[in-house]
């Protein structure tokens, strides 16, 4: 099982959301973000001093899927989101060792 | 899951058969209040009962484990058990409902605030779409509607957790809707995917008056402008459909359901004849098998559709097992695991899956052509007075909107009366004069004209046979305006293989590779309608060529022609009409599990190979088949459309489909064009071949391809054909590359036929005029460094690149130089200058791909470290060339596909520079970050079947270098795995190119020797023998 983490812009959201119902992802968690990227913030260090670092509103959407369904719901996440511009976001996969579903106590990929 | 209505489900089918169940209700049964509706389960030889004590829902989890269990579902018993399954899950989940709605009544609901009370209001629970249609594959959605009479009560949400929650635990996709019936109604007038579902709406249990009241009420058929209304919507639904899922009749990764041809084809049929089910009561309406109304479509029809519709559901469940998810495109890589689930068995390599899907191209052909004809009808069922917009010309208007994207053939139907229809055992030819009329003017043969055609088939076969009328009839259908269409309805109805024994013995040929999307037969008449295309218009891109052939008719013959080859032999000579052997899609029931049943004493899928026109050997079958080809090799060495899968020889049905064609034109009468033809056949794949896997560059190879061909016209009409057979192979086979390269060689042959024979003088003029060109365009530059590069540079750039080039070149050298010379001053020590290289990359010319130079000093293994670096940033290597100059400096120019989708970082020239750099000083473990990729979830490739690596070594067609073809199934970093097998044996790339071979990636490599005292090949048994064998090695990886 695999995690994917997809940072996006807030009017990207459906858009992702509707690429991932119609790969049967079944669920999803949505949070309002902040951060920055390469470019997200204007200058980290001007001569060697601090400088203002911006944080960009951005929404994360969590979604766990089996390993091998990753590809798909990777490019899919992406070509939704994708508006070709500095600020897209990003697409992170992460290993999940467990899932457990309170309130059957089911666990592994049947909790998904 | 909430939120999903049931309206938003799978629609409806021909089995809305809505009284049966309810009709039983009645006072005198036991007074459970909410039982008067009984399960079919009950009583049916599905039955799952519930144990004894077990709640619904383990019930129904242990009767689904049981059904879907792999053991259940295995070998020849399974094949039933497929057959069964969507029967079985819906008594399955009936009984769910039945048995839950008792344990309700027994036990007082729970509702929000916990405190319990009876459920009360009478309510009927509701199937809707698939569920509806008892058509529940594995992981089908399950829609169902609570219906109340009046009012949704309060408690109603109560009811519905008790009676959904288990089925979301039990993980059932489930859409779900709590409505009055007034609701429903309402509904269904505002959202006509509402209504679509509801025509299938079946009652499961609860009370029955709720139903009853809406059955009442709801009367599809009653409303006067219904049926085309509904029809309406679905031709705009079906353009919907073409746009996102394509025509599966003729996709390489079909999709079962909602694919042009899919499922939803057979639905829609059932739908259309729902709501004109009252309407039409003409002499064609005809009392279906089950008790359905069918408008326009004989028992034999339906037979037809029932057994086509049944290896589509089987095909479906076996996707979904194989799966382990509701999956509706059938993927490439499943096809062969759901073959032999469907007991197609495994003769040799890829043949049980070649049989598979020829059976369901044939399947979804039949569906489309009658869900069209269905439609076609529904659209002229228009009321008696119309208001003038609505309806005057709109069942045209619809229909030519459906033609324009394909989903009918035509714009307008030539409805003929029983009076005026032709009689085809008086006058054979008006069968052919349809199929002219429509592609001339666009009018398409009505449904029980077909019906017609088909019936006659033997007859006119016989009689249209052989003769030089008939082959000029179908020229005139293949030049017509709508040649594509009536060439395909000519194929579908079966009259082209009742004329043409040869292609009725080739035409369901399917091959199983990621490269030919269509059979032979859709592939013969896409490869007609494009050179219909180009000779009709003369300003398309090839239209100039195709317009100045002084006999058209002998391309066209060609085209027809060009892969009767593909068939068996003994087929493709037999004489049998394939009327007899029934080879039209639109009646053969041959998909139906029954279908050699009774012959063979045991259920099997398709016919057995004596009787089966494919040859292919199916599960149940109890004796191989007569001409097995579990032995037969394919050579390697195909262009577009020759690469073969298992079972067609490549390359050797050029020769056989020249005999054939040649036998075929003097059996017609048309022995003049015999020769002609003849010759297009046998060659049609020598430009792909040739363009894919020669260096353009080398005289030798152009001249070769020249003499083959003889003169221009005929080069004109083999270059035409060439381009139209690989638009109409797939997309793999016909790409902007591609067609760059096919049109280099043709444009190099042309002038070498025109311009008369070039000999080496004239390559030693060309060099020296190319070295000028050079010199004029280098303007003011230093002179003396000029001459040292055009020195140092070999004799073949100046025969390769162009003269601009050769200056960006030597420009290269001299940053090459700088950047070393600066390396080992700041690193001195001899460690200096390892690895430094400038690349650059322009745009090749063909969209989407860049010409990569990388100027750099010739090491062990450089061939392989740039391709692997290349790999790593994801651009895939179309061509690579290397031009070694004297003094140690090399330029690798490479074509590289950006990947697709993908937009390339900005810097990724300088990144690759990076790591080629990084690669040579250790900095890069190139091996290990090729793995990482690899092995990473996100670049798990699809690729073709698994066959065996081939390598060939060719020692004859280059007088430079060994030319080594490489087939194997495609991977990230193969280039690189391939030259790096070759390090050690004192071999270099010199060129490399990507071709295809029995549909797979091929990598052909031109070799030289490192060492020129070596001479310039690979020579030496065994040298030979080592190269092939870390070949493979390396291709296994």
């Amino acid at each position: 099982m695999k995690k994917v983490e997809i940072i996006t812009r807030s009017f990207k959201v459906d858009d992702v959301k509707d690429a991932l119902a119609e790969l049967g992802v079944k669920g999803m968690t949505v949070t309002d973000v902040k951060g920055f990227g390469r470019q997200g913030g204007h200058k980290e260090v001007y001569r060697g001093a601090e400088y203002q670092v911006d944080f960009v509103a951005k929404i994360k959407i969590e979604v766990v899927v089996e390993a091998a369904r990753v590809a798909e719901v990777v490019e899919a996440a992406r070509r939704a989101a994708l508006t070709g511009e500095v600020g897209d976001g990003k697409i992170f996969v992460l290993p999940v060792d467990e899932v457990v579903r309170i309130r059957t106590g089911e666990t592994g990929e049947d909790a998904i | 899951m909430a939120g999903r209505g049931p309206d938003s489900g799978q629609g409806a089918g021909r089995e809305a058969e809505t009284g049966r169940e309810s009709a039983g209700s009645d006072a005198g049964r036991a007074p459970r209040r909410d039982t008067d509706l009984e399960p079919e389960a009950a009583t049916g030889r599905e039955s799952a009962a519930p144990a004894a004590n077990a709640g619904a829902a383990e019930t129904l989890r242990a009767g689904r484990e049981r059904l879907l269990a792999p053991e259940a579902v295995a070998g020849n018993a399974g094949q039933d058990a497929l057959e069964r399954l969507p029967a079985a899950l819906t008594a399955l989940v009936d009984a769910y409902f039945h048995e839950r709605l008792r344990e309700a009544a027994e036990e007082p609901l729970p509702d929000e605030q916990g405190s319990r009370r009876p459920f009360s209001a009478p309510c009927s629970i509701v199937a809707v779409g698939g569920y509806g249609r008892r058509e529940l594959c594995p992981g089908s959605d399950l829609d169902v509607l609570l219906l109340y009479e009046r009012r949704v009560p309060d408690g109603a949400a109560d009811l519905a957790k008790f009676l959904f929650h288990p089925l979301w635990d039990l993980r059932f996709d489930l859409g779900h809707g709590v409505r009055s019936v007034k609701d429903c109604l309402a509904l269904a007038v505002k959202d006509r995917q509402v209504f679509a579902s509801l025509l299938d709406a079946r009652p499961l249990a609860g009370e029955a008056a709720p139903f009853e009241a809406f059955r009442r009420k709801f009367r599809p058929e009653a409303h006067p402008r219904a049926v085309r209304d509904f029809a309406r919507w679905i031709g705009e639904r079906n353009r919907d459909r073409e746009a996102r899922h394509g025509d599966s009749s003729a996709l390489l990764e079909p999709d079962l359901k909602s694919g042009l041809g899919g499922l939803r084809d057979v639905h829609q049929i059932g739908w259309l004849a729902r709501v004109s089910g009252s309407r039409n009561g003409d002499a064609d309406e005809t009392e279906g098998a089950d008790g359905r109304t069918a408008t326009i479509f004989n028992a034999a029809e339906l037979a037809g559709l029932d057994a086509a519709a049944g290896l589509l559901r089987r095909t479906r469940c076996a996707l979904h097992l194989a799966a382990r998810r509701k999956l509706d495109r059938l993927p490439f890589d499943l096809q062969p695991r759901v073959a032999e689930m469907l007991g197609y068995r495994q003769a040799s390599r890829g043949l049980a899956v070649e049989c598979f899907l020829s059976d369901l191209h044939r399947a979804m052909t039949t569906v489309k052509g009658m869900r069209v004809a269905a439609w076609e009808a529904a659209m002229s069922t228009a009321p008696k007075r119309r208001p003038r917009h609505a309806a005057g010309n709109g069942a045209g208007r619809e229909a030519g909107k459906e033609a324009a994207s394909g989903t009918t053939q035509t714009p307008r139907r030539a409805v003929a009366d029983d009076a005026t229809r032709p009689d085809f055992a008086r006058a054979p030819e008006a069968a052919l004069a349809l199929f002219e009329a429509m592609s001339g003017g666009g009018t398409r043969p009505d449904w029980p004209t077909l019906r017609a055609v088909r019936a006659a088939l033997p007859l006119l076969g016989e009689k249209l046979r052989d003769r030089r009328e008939t082959l000029e009839a179908l020229l005139r259908v293949m030049r017509g305006t709508h040649a594509g269409e009536a060439l395909g309805l000519l194929q579908d109805v079966g009259l082209l293989g009742a004329l043409l024994p040869e292609f009725a013995a080739a035409e369901h040929r399917v091959q199983f590779d990621d490269y030919h999307v269509h059979p032979v037969g859709r592939h013969t008449v896409e490869t007609l309608a494009r050179l219909s295309e180009f000779a009709r218009d003369p300003d398309s891109p090839h239209g100039d060529l195709a317009a100045r052939d002084p006999r058209p008719d002998v391309l066209f013959l060609a085209a027809l022609f060009h892969d009767l080859g593909k068939a068996d032999a003994e087929e493709g000579e037999g004489e049998s009409p394939p009327a007899a052997k029934g080879a039209s899609p639109l009646w053969n029931p041959k998909f139906s599990k029954e279908a050699v049943g009774a012959r063979t004493g045991r259920r099997v899928l398709v016919a057995t190979p004596e009787e089966d026109p494919d040859g292919c050997s199916c599960a149940g079958t109890e004796e191989p088949a007569p001409h097995e080809r579990a032995t037969r090799v394919s050579p390697p060495g195909t262009g577009p459309d020759g690469g073969a899968g298992g079972s067609i020889p490549p390359g050797d049905h050029c020769v056989l489909g020249a005999q054939l064609a040649g036998r075929v034109l003097v059996r017609h009468g048309m022995g003049e064009l015999a020769a002609p033809v003849a010759f297009l056949v046998r060659h049609h794949l020598l430009l792909p071949e040739t363009a894919t896997r020669r260096d353009l560059n080398d005289e030798r190879v152009i001249a070769r391809v020249a003499a083959e061909v003889g003169d221009a016209a005929r080069l004109d009409r083999l270059y035409l054909l060439t381009i139209v057979d690989s638009m109409a192979t797939g997309p793999r086979a016909w790409r902007d590359w591609t067609a760059s390269l096919f049109a280099e060689l043709y444009r190099k042959v042309r002038r070498l036929l025109t311009d008369g024979p070039l000999a080496e003088p004239h390559a030693a003029h060309r060099m020296a005029t190319a070295r000028d060109r050079v010199r004029t365009l280098a303007g003011s530059r230093d002179r003396a460094a000029l001459e040292r590069d055009l020195d140092a540079m070999p004799s073949r750039a100046f025969l390769a690149l162009e003269p601009a080039t050769l200056l960006r070149h030597a420009d290269l050298a001299r940053r090459l130089d700088a950047a070393v010379a600066e390396d080992e001053r700041r690193r001195p020590g001899g460690v200096g200058g390892v690895g430094v290289n400038v690349v650059e990359a322009v745009p090749a010319g063909v969209p989407g791909c860049w010409e990569v130079t990388v100027a750099i000093r010739e090491r062990a293994g450089m061939f392989a470290t740039l391709a692997g670096v290349l790999s790593l940033h994801e651009l895939d290597i179309l061509a690579a060339e290397v031009f070694p100059w004297r003094g140690g400096t090399t330029m690798s120019v490479f074509t590289v596909a950006e990947p697709a989708g993908r937009v390339p970082a900005r810097d990724i020239w300088e990144r690759v520079s990076r790591a080629v750099h990084y690669s040579f000083t250790g900095r890069l473990d190139l091996e290990y970050r090729l793995e990482q990729k690899r092995n990473s979830p996100l670049y798990s490739v699809k690729s073709g079947p698994k066959l065996p690596p081939t390598v060939a070594v060719d020692n004859e067609s280059s007088d430079f270098h060994t030319i080594v073809e490489v087939a194997a199934p495609d991977r990230l970093g193969l280039l690189h795995d391939l030259a790096k097998g070759l390090d050690g044996l004192g071999l270099a790339v010199r060129l490399a190119k990507i071709a295809t071979s029995d549909g797979r990636i091929a990598d052909v490599f031109h070799l030289g020797n490192a060492d020129p005292a070596l001479g310039p090949k690979l020579r030496g048994e065994e040298r030979i023998t080592e190269a092939k064998k870390r070949l493979i090695a390396a291709a296994k990886g």
